[in-house]
């Protein structure tokens, strides 16, 4: 409230003698940079998207360069050349192996030509998924009541000593879908949904915001705090929502999938930059953020992950 | 390095105890006028320029030197010099009574010691009347616009009264007021200063070459001494501007023992404004009172009384708050709701300083001080239906700011014409408020709330000490050499600093002088801040377990020259500052961060370990005599900070790195009824940070998807420079002389080319629905008026 006012007061006096110009200024050369996005992980093929970047003030779409020189090369030795499938996609013939650096490179005319590369490493574990429920009733003062299945899970992982980690969480909840069609009814599926999670786990560094990666929502942090050992991850999510009045979800048992993804710095600082670009995006008193690129001579993210998956069923018990 | 110093200062002490017995010559030099003290006038015997001492900030001087028959010289900037003549058989007490020039205005002016004599480096004086010249944003005369002006120190944003030295912030500017620190000398977030030209004697800014009796910020001393009071005669002056009336009155309590001076200023702008407010609520039958408006105020007052020539007391206070409030009465059917808001700011500063002679060779100068600043906020609604049965009162207050409580004792000691000594001893005690809200809701229903949340006070205390020696070590060579230590004690941390601080200058002729500096200077306070304006919300805060003392080093190298009545110098300096503090990336005024016990804290939002470098050249041509007055002064520098986690830990420009920075100052007296004066300032456009590219964003689902996610690409911070700045301003002032003194009627005009400077950029769209980069300006052309009477 206090800092609304000061604002409005300052935005006022401001308003009351400033006046707008047109600038007419020379921005530098801006289409020049060859833009290289990929998320490689040991299970699928190497998907690049290559596309170029555009004026601030272009109104135009973004430019696919599906006519670029795509290659890519495993520990500095020519694999192949990536085939466009489209859309800036580039895709390889072959699934990374760990331990292996991968390059890739591009080329479009007259625009510097980039490259980047990522090592995929083993996969850090998750040893354990523990539970507890604190269930908090809100008596609605309009509408119906309502109930929040708030939950902090204390997840235990194990770092690797030698080396600084990475990691990227995202928890998952699968709920059965039924058919009351049929009594009693029955599971014809899963309804999917990624969990929102609050944390106050120094590791996160206050670096709260969630990201999507790959279509997994989760939030990045490091080891920088429990170096090659065991650690346990305090997190707090709503895992059920539920109407009181509609007591038929009472006895639902989601299912909890735990991904625990090791990355690498890149992607870290990316995650962590983006994040906080967009959260001051709106702020006029914010400095503006600049976001993290490891693709020499250009700009976007190559870098990959491998992951480890664990489940939990929770059960709720009131 | 210290260790030199030490034995430095061992083998002065060693000097002056085996220096033969002599006779002192002792006083004050004051104006004949006013009986005012004049600070830093020159007293030196006719023959020996280098035989010679400075008053220092309270008139003092103290000479000692061989038998015999001698003349004497003292002058000051501004008046007729005045020698005698002395037979030194014993010690003698004279005081000095020169004549202000404006007297003597056809005698030419002779025995002025020259600039390229000073010891002193990177320092400036600006003579008040030269201030009260300067043409004015509406006006208003304004001592930190008119410091701005000077080389090396630079405006921050359009119109603002904030000041940026040497590549330094505007946190690391130590700003005095007759020895009491202002922590925030805007008023109307920046626009004006707190200072008031009419109660002021003196002003001088230091950049460089620290003399070891400053410390506790890195870039500069801005002092600022109020005026004494008349002894002689009452004197005052009134005057009405378009936004502010002030007034101004001194004179003898008693004569030649006890003056006061009052002055007093405020805006009116509010006050003009309610019977608008109260026709517009009427025309619109609102059935609503409502009463708003922003206006300052400020009022300065002194008295000194002198028991006799050896002891003299003063006691200076400064108060000035600034006020934006808004108070609405709503009545319907009985029922009446109240809506009290305000938002108020202001500094308290009151010393009180006892000056006494011991001896004829020191002088003693004992300072009580008190300085508050307040930020706060208060919102009030009380709501009461026609016959009482219900009302509630829901009330919000918040409240931030800093209050010292000091004392500091310091000495002159002059035991040989080749010795000025000056040492002393200081103590602060800080209570800091990082910022405290409280609650209270009253209702006739329910038991209600009274409540104070927020960060809890800071007690702080800093200690420091000083030495220094300002020794003619042979004839054209000499140095001011002297150490600074400090101490800060916080929440059971304690950082401590040694700075040694040494000033050269090797006279090559009489008018010639090479000048050379080495200083080091620690910070203990940090300016929480990421406005680029001198908001009141600004946090003075202390050093903290995490976050460190700022350190700085600066080293420099100049010339002066002295010819006919104009001063040439070149300036040349290296700066490293360690420590700074900074907005972490995304970090903002609103919000913040929080820490590992989710606990939202100041800081958290700072980045600590933050370095800056800044180097440049400064040229200055001064003329202080003679009809046309003034000064040219041009600054080439390059400042930058870094901060690991700043632009990827690469080190990027400061905002107000400035590579140009021009600032033009004439003034031309025509004759005792009309002069005019005339400033031109250009600098080169600030750097801010601005992305010209946007590209695609990794895809949020699947690479597969088309993906028009784009984000900005920002090269790195402060990638871009604003337009470069420049404005002319002139006024002209028609003074006459009248039955009770002289009456001055002032038109000046802001802006004069109506130069559109930028004051903040942004992408926008032009009606066409094309995006453009705009330019928002502040100032246009601007004239104003006003209207002053000065009484005899």
């Amino acid at each position: 409230m206090n800092k609304i006012l000061v604002l409005s007061i300052f935005v006022l006096s401001v308003c009351l003698f400033s006046c707008e110009k047109k600038l007419d200024i020379d921005i530098p050369d801006s289409e020049k940079h060859i833009v290289l996005n990929g998320i490689i992980t040991n299970d699928s093929l190497i998907y690049v998207n290559v596309t170029k970047s555009k004026s601030v003030l272009s109104n135009e779409k973004v430019k696919m360069l599906d006519d670029a020189n795509v290659k890519l090369f495993g520990n500095d030795l020519f694999i192949e050349n990536l085939t466009n499938i489209g859309n800036g996609v580039f895709i390889s013939s072959i699934t990374p192996e760990i331990g292996v650096k991968y390059k890739v490179t591009a080329d479009y005319l007259n625009l510097q030509s980039v490259k980047s590369e990522i090592t995929l490493k083993n996969p850090e574990k998750i040893i354990s998924i523990d539970t507890i429920l604190e269930i908090k009733s809100y008596l609605a003062e309009y509408g119906d009541d309502f109930t929040d299945y708030s939950m902090k899970f204390k997840i235990k992982i194990k770092d690797n000593v030698n080396e600084n980690n990475y990691y990227f969480i995202s928890l998952m909840k699968k709920e059965p879908i039924y058919n009351f069609d049929q009594q009693p009814p029955v599971i014809i599926g899963y309804n999917d949904t990624y969990l929102y999670f609050d944390t106050n786990d120094p590791s996160f560094k206050g670096f709260i915001n969630s990201y999507s990666l790959n279509g997994m929502f989760g939030k990045v942090f490091s080891d920088e705090l429990f170096n090659g050992s065991e650690y346990i991850i305090n997190i707090n999510s709503s895992i059920l929502n539920q109407n009181s009045y509609n007591n038929d979800y009472s006895s639902v048992t989601p299912l909890l999938v735990v991904r625990l993804l090791t990355v690498n710095q890149d992607i870290y600082r990316y995650i962590t930059s983006f994040n906080l670009n967009q959260q001051s995006e709106d702020d006029p008193f914010s400095q503006p953020v600049q976001i993290f690129s490891n693709v020499e001579k250009g700009l976007g993210l190559f870098s990959g992950y491998t992951m480890d998956v664990d489940t939990l069923l929770v059960e709720i018990e009131e | 390095m210290l260790r030199y110093f030490l034995t430095g200062i061992i083998i002065i002490g060693i000097n002056i105890i085996s220096f033969s017995q002599k006779y002192t010559i002792s006083g004050y030099i004051e104006n004949v006028e006013s009986g005012e003290k004049l600070t830093g006038a020159a007293v030196y015997l006719e023959g020996d320029a280098s035989l010679g001492v400075i008053s220092n900030t309270y008139g003092f001087y103290s000479l000692t030197i061989n038998s015999g028959k001698i003349k004497l010289t003292a002058s000051y900037i501004g008046f007729a010099s005045q020698t005698i003549e002395f037979d030194m058989t014993k010690d003698i007490r004279f005081n000095f009574s020169l004549i202000p020039a404006n007297e003597i205005e056809e005698v030419e002016i002779v025995g002025q010691k020259s600039e390229a004599e000073k010891t002193e480096m990177g320092k400036i004086n600006v003579s008040v009347k030269t201030i009260q010249k300067i043409p004015a944003l509406l006006g208003e005369v304004d001592v930190l616009k008119a410091i701005q002006l000077l080389p090396g120190i630079q405006s921050g944003t359009e119109g603002t009264s904030g000041f940026y030295v040497r590549g330094g912030g505007p946190d690391q500017n130590l700003i005095l007021i007759d020895g009491v620190p202002v922590y925030n000398a805007n008023h109307l977030f920046g626009f004006f200063s707190v200072f008031n030209a009419d109660a002021i004697s003196d002003v001088s800014i230091i950049k460089g070459g620290f003399p070891a009796r400053y410390g506790g910020r890195l870039s500069s001393v801005l002092d600022i001494r109020m005026k004494e009071g008349n002894m002689k005669k009452f004197k005052g002056s009134a005057t009405v501007g378009l936004i502010s009336s002030k007034f101004m009155f001194e004179g003898p309590i008693i004569k030649d023992k006890t003056s006061f001076l009052i002055s007093a200023r405020r805006t009116y702008i509010d006050v003009l404004s309610w019977p608008i407010q109260a026709y517009i609520m009427k025309r619109e039958n609102m059935g609503m009172k409502s009463k708003s408006g922003y206006f300052f105020w400020d009022i300065n007052a002194k008295v000194n009384h002198k028991f006799s020539d050896k002891d003299r007391i003063y006691l200076s206070v400064y108060t000035g708050k600034d006020k934006a409030y808004s108070n609405i009465e709503n009545t319907w059917q009985g029922s009446k709701d109240e809506m009290n808001s305000k938002l108020y700011w202001g500094n308290v500063t009151s010393a009180f300083r006892w000056n006494r002679i011991l001896g004829n060779k020191l002088f003693a100068n004992t300072t009580i001080t008190y300085s508050r600043y307040r930020f706060g906020i208060k919102l009030q609604e009380k709501y009461s239906n026609s016959d009482g049965s219900n009302s509630e009162e829901y009330a919000f207050a918040y409240t931030s700011g800093i209050q010292d409580y000091a004392a500091k004792i310091d000495f002159d000691y002059n035991p040989t014409p080749r010795h000025n000594i000056k040492f002393g001893v200081n103590y602060i005690y800080h209570v800091f408020r990082p910022g405290v809200q409280a609650i209270r809701i009253e209702e006739s229903s329910s038991s209600g709330i009274d409540t104070t949340f927020g960060d809890s006070d800071i007690y702080a205390n800093e200690f420091s000490g000083f030495a220094e020696d300002e020794i003619s070590i042979f004839k054209g060579l000499k140095a001011n050499i002297g150490i600074h230590v400090s101490g800060f004690y916080v929440n059971n941390t304690f950082y401590k600093s040694i700075q040694p601080r040494i000033t050269a200058r090797y006279l090559i002729t009489p008018n010639w002088s090479v000048k050379a500096a080495y200083t080091q200077m620690a910070q203990y306070l940090h300016l929480l801040t990421n406005t680029s304006i001198g908001m009141p919300t600004d946090l003075w805060l202390p050093v903290t377990n995490n976050i460190k003392p700022q350190y700085s080093e600066q080293y420099a190298f100049g010339s002066t020259y002295s010819i006919q009545g104009f001063d040439f110098s070149i300036e040349t300096y290296y700066k490293t500052m360690n420590n700074l503090i900074e907005y972490k990336e995304g970090a903002s005024f609103f919000g913040g961060f929080e820490d590992e016990s989710g606990k939202k804290s100041w800081e958290n939002k700072v980045e600590t370990d933050g370095k800056g470098t800044s180097y440049g050249i400064e040229f200055l041509v001064k003329k202080n005599f003679g009809k046309t007055t003034g000064w040219i002064g041009y600054t080439l520098s390059k400042t930058d900070r870094q901060f690991s986690n700043v632009s990827f830990g690469e080190p990027y420009p400061y905002t107000y790195d400035r590579r140009h920075d021009i600032g033009i100052v004439v003034t031309h007296k025509f004759n005792k009824k009309i002069d005019i004066a005339g400033t031109w300032v250009f600098g080169t456009g600030n750097a801010v940070t601005l992305g010209f590219e946007n590209y695609s964003t990794l895809s949020g689902y699947n690479l597969l998807f088309y993906n028009e996610n784009t984000v900005t690409h920002i090269e790195k911070r402060n990638n871009f420079r604003m337009p470069a700045y420049h404005r002319l301003d002139l006024g002209i002032n028609f003074r006459k002389q009248k039955k009770y003194g002289e009456r001055t009627w002032t038109i000046g005009a802001y802006n004069v080319y109506n130069r559109k400077n930028p004051f903040f950029l942004r992408f926008g769209r032009d009606e066409k629905g094309e995006k453009a980069l705009y330019q928002y300006s502040l100032f246009p052309f601007i004239p104003s008026i006003s209207f002053r009477y000065d009484f005899n």
